[in-house]
């Protein structure tokens, strides 16, 4: 074939031009860790790389809810541990009062501790977490029990966040649960006749207050198995989502980053490659029966 | 018997075959880096011998023309391969700026922008009643509409940059023909004249007809008296002897964007190659379809998020408003439209979480609505919005990709054909160099030969003369 110089350096323009995008993928591969820089260079990879981020923040976002689930959860617990020792602490208080006889200053001292047990409660059944009431059923803005002697003003109504695609948990219990039940009397009530009892020195009306309570501390104990529950159960739900989140982290990576021993090889010999067609193409100039002429 | 006058002449003959010889040479070499270029020979051949008593006698070199070297079907080649590497070279580029909207291997965009919606939502969810996180669920859904508006914008700015280029590529288009049939006269007049060959006027024809081709897919024809046809589409005349024929772009309601006319003919759908049928494709067939790939998606989120919301109850117990501009009728233009309903921007305690009146922790609506995320609301029920998104920005990747091969095929195989074009047809500096001693040696032998023929003269002259 009959070679001239315009071939030469248009094919060496070609030759130039394939090192140095050659060069220049490596290069954008080490300095940023990416294997695909556009949606051209792997179509599928992007498309499954932007359905991988999608999911990944759905798990994201599933994580966050779990995390304010769990932290209101375990408010919500702490509030019924409370809870349980201020009527366990009513009972005993109630249980004294049997043994006192008829010593009039205890008996008020007694009737006075129940009274403030029973101001304990119901500070702890208007608890708010993060400015919200967490007894007052969906009226979260509402106070469950402004006073000892009201009634519930809250509703009835639970609230579930999702934890996952397919789970749903229940983050708060109703305070008429709690505080009543489908007893005829709410928490208060008994805890306010448990009061006029003990100064009453009406040890029956003790003793059937006490069983009151025994059963108002057996159904929170109920209740709080059931957050102690939601709260286990979130929380493996948020374990789950973390190894799934880093699974999908690992296939993003597989997908999308560089293989950096692959890419530091290649722009070696994009580089090696790069000087020899320059050194090869510096002597396309130099070669002419011209510059053998006298 | 030859006579030394006969010989003056023989030399003088030689020496302007040389000198002719010479001055191809340089014009060769003046030209080799001159595009379109075909390198010229000096044809030689023998004079006419004279009849002597002792035979025919040679009467030295003639020069019988000046030839160009060219590969007519190489020639034709080229020109049948510069309309796909045209079109191929122009869509790439237009795809390549549809890529750099939906690149979100580098960017954040809509994908991450929905998610980070639903995800606001989902937090809301968790504390209805907390206005900070209303406010993230305004602020998201504003980015995300921006978003869906930038998109389109930058899809529209794409088409328009491909009708623009529509125009002035059937202004490049009419230039060349004009200039091409001026040549076709020239080179009618020279050939029909003296000159058997007007290769210069012929490179310069070739090299424009070359240029034409990169634009719009032609057919070309060689008449007899040397005048090219050329023809563009289904037989449109665009060249004709020393007349051309333009183009006319024409704007076309309702979008406004030219169509191509032959006369009164719309030929749009007859432009199959080159840069104008490239930016054609990308204007009419590409990136339309993204968009109404856009517009689908906004007009269903739009459309769903209303849904769920005008059922729900804000923080002011109000219900039945939109949380999007509502979008009615066809979803073309619906990503441009994409905005949050000003209602909702004023006060974000309207956006609905709960799905009862007076319960502000009733977190229902902000739950389903943070579900929308995964439901399979796209493709007749198969793909949630952002298997939706994915697939859209695969297709976009997909073209691109296709459109960039395509473009190294037709690239390499237009790098060849101008190679064996060249092999033909460019200046060799070696072949150049070779010929410029064989003439100089011409020269030298021929001046010599006439100094010996002179030398013989004036020893006749000064011998016989006195």
């Amino acid at each position: 074939m009959r070679v001239v110089a315009t071939m030469q350096y248009r094919n060496l323009l070609d030759d130039l031009a394939q090192q140095k995008e050659r060069m220049d993928i490596a290069q954008r591969q080490i300095s940023t860790g990416l294997r695909v820089f556009g949606l051209k260079e792997d179509p599928l990879a992007a498309g499954e790389i932007s359905n991988l981020e999608a999911q990944e923040a759905l798990v994201d976002r599933f994580i966050h809810t779990a995390d304010n689930a769990v932290a209101k959860l375990n408010y919500t617990d702490a509030v019924f541990s409370q809870l349980l020792n201020i009527v366990t602490s009513a009972m005993t208080t109630g249980a004294a009062a049997l043994n006192l006889n008829t010593d009039p200053a205890s008996r008020q001292a007694l009737a006075d501790r129940v009274a403030a047990l029973r101001e304990e409660v119901l500070a702890n059944a208007n608890a708010k977490h993060q400015g919200s009431y967490i007894f007052s059923g969906t009226a979260t803005l509402t106070q469950p029990y402004p006073t000892s002697a009201s009634a519930y003003q809250g509703d009835p109504n639970a609230i579930y966040v999702r934890a996952d695609e397919t789970t749903v948990v229940q983050t708060n219990i109703p305070g008429d649960q709690i505080f009543q039940g489908t007893d005829p009397l709410n928490v208060f009530e008994y805890f306010t006749d448990l009061q006029a009892d003990i100064l009453a020195n009406d040890t029956v009306g003790i003793n059937q207050n006490i069983q009151a309570l025994q059963g108002v501390f057996d159904r929170m104990n109920a209740l709080h198995t059931v957050v102690g529950n939601a709260t286990s159960q979130v929380n493996m739900i948020k374990e789950r989502l973390g190894s799934g989140k880093l699974e999908n982290q690992t296939l993003q990576s597989k997908l999308g980053s560089a293989n950096l021993a692959e890419a530091i090889t290649d722009m070696t010999l994009a580089q090696t490659g790069l000087e020899a067609t320059l050194q090869s193409g510096a002597q396309i100039a130099r070669l002419s029966l011209i510059d053998f002429l006298s | 018997m030859g006579t030394l006058w006969g010989s003056f002449y023989i030399g003088l003959r030689s020496l302007n075959a040389s000198q002719t010889g010479l001055s191809v040479t340089g014009n060769n070499i003046a030209n080799v880096n001159t595009p379109g270029y075909s390198r010229q020979h000096a044809v030689l051949t023998e004079a006419l011998s004279i009849r002597t008593a002792v035979g025919a006698m040679g009467t030295g070199v003639d020069v019988q023309s000046v030839l160009a070297i060219r590969d007519r079907f190489l020639e034709y080649r080229l020109v049948q391969q510069g309309p796909q590497q045209g079109r191929e070279e122009t869509l790439s580029a237009a795809l390549s700026a549809v890529e750099a909207v939906f690149n979100e291997t580098q960017t954040s965009g809509i994908q991450s922008a929905m998610s980070a919606f639903f995800s606001a939502y989902s937090a809301l969810a968790s504390q209805p009643e907390n206005m900070s996180l209303r406010t993230d669920v305004l602020t998201k859904a504003q980015q995300m509409a921006a978003l869906f508006r930038s998109h389109s914008a930058a899809l529209e700015e794409v088409q328009l940059g491909s009708d623009r280029a529509v125009s002035s590529i059937v202004s490049d288009i009419n230039a060349l023909t004009a200039q091409i049939a001026d040549l076709n006269q020239e080179v009618v007049q020279m050939e029909s004249g003296s000159i058997p060959s007007a290769n210069d006027l012929r490179d310069q024809r070739d090299e424009l007809v070359r240029q034409l081709s990169k634009m719009v897919n032609i057919a070309v024809t060689e008449t007899e008296n040397g005048a090219v046809t050329i023809s563009a589409g289904s037989g449109r005349l665009l060249v004709a002897g020393n007349r051309s024929y333009d183009l006319t772009a024409v704007a076309q309601p309702p979008s406004g964007f030219k169509n191509i006319f032959s006369g009164t003919t719309d030929i749009t759908a007859e432009i199959t190659g080159g840069t104008l049928a490239g930016n054609i494709l990308a204007r009419d067939t590409y990136v339309p379809a993204y968009l109404s790939q856009l517009d689908t998606l906004a007009a269903q989120v739009g459309s769903d998020v209303n849904a769920l919301h005008t059922t729900g109850y804000g923080m002011n117990n109000l219900t039945g408003f939109d949380f999007f501009v509502p979008w009615v009728g066809p979803v073309t233009g619906a990503a441009a439209a994409f905005d949050v309903d000003p209602a909702i921007v004023a006060d974000v305690n309207r956006i609905a979480t709960g799905s009862a009146i007076n319960q502000p922790g009733n977190n229902d609506i902000a739950t389903q609505m943070a579900d929308l995320a995964t439901a399979l609301n796209m493709s007749g029920g198969t793909a949630s919005y952002s298997n939706y998104y994915a697939n859209l920005t695969f297709n976009v990747g997909e073209d691109l990709s296709r459109a960039t091969d395509n473009l190294e095929i037709e690239s390499a195989i237009l790098t060849q054909l101008q190679n064996q074009r060249d092999a033909v047809s460019a200046v060799s500096l070696d072949e150049e160099a070779a010929a410029m001693i064989q003439f100089q040696r011409q020269y030298q032998a021929g001046a010599q030969f006439l100094r010996v023929i002179d030398d013989l003269t004036e020893f006749v002259i000064n011998t016989f003369g006195s």
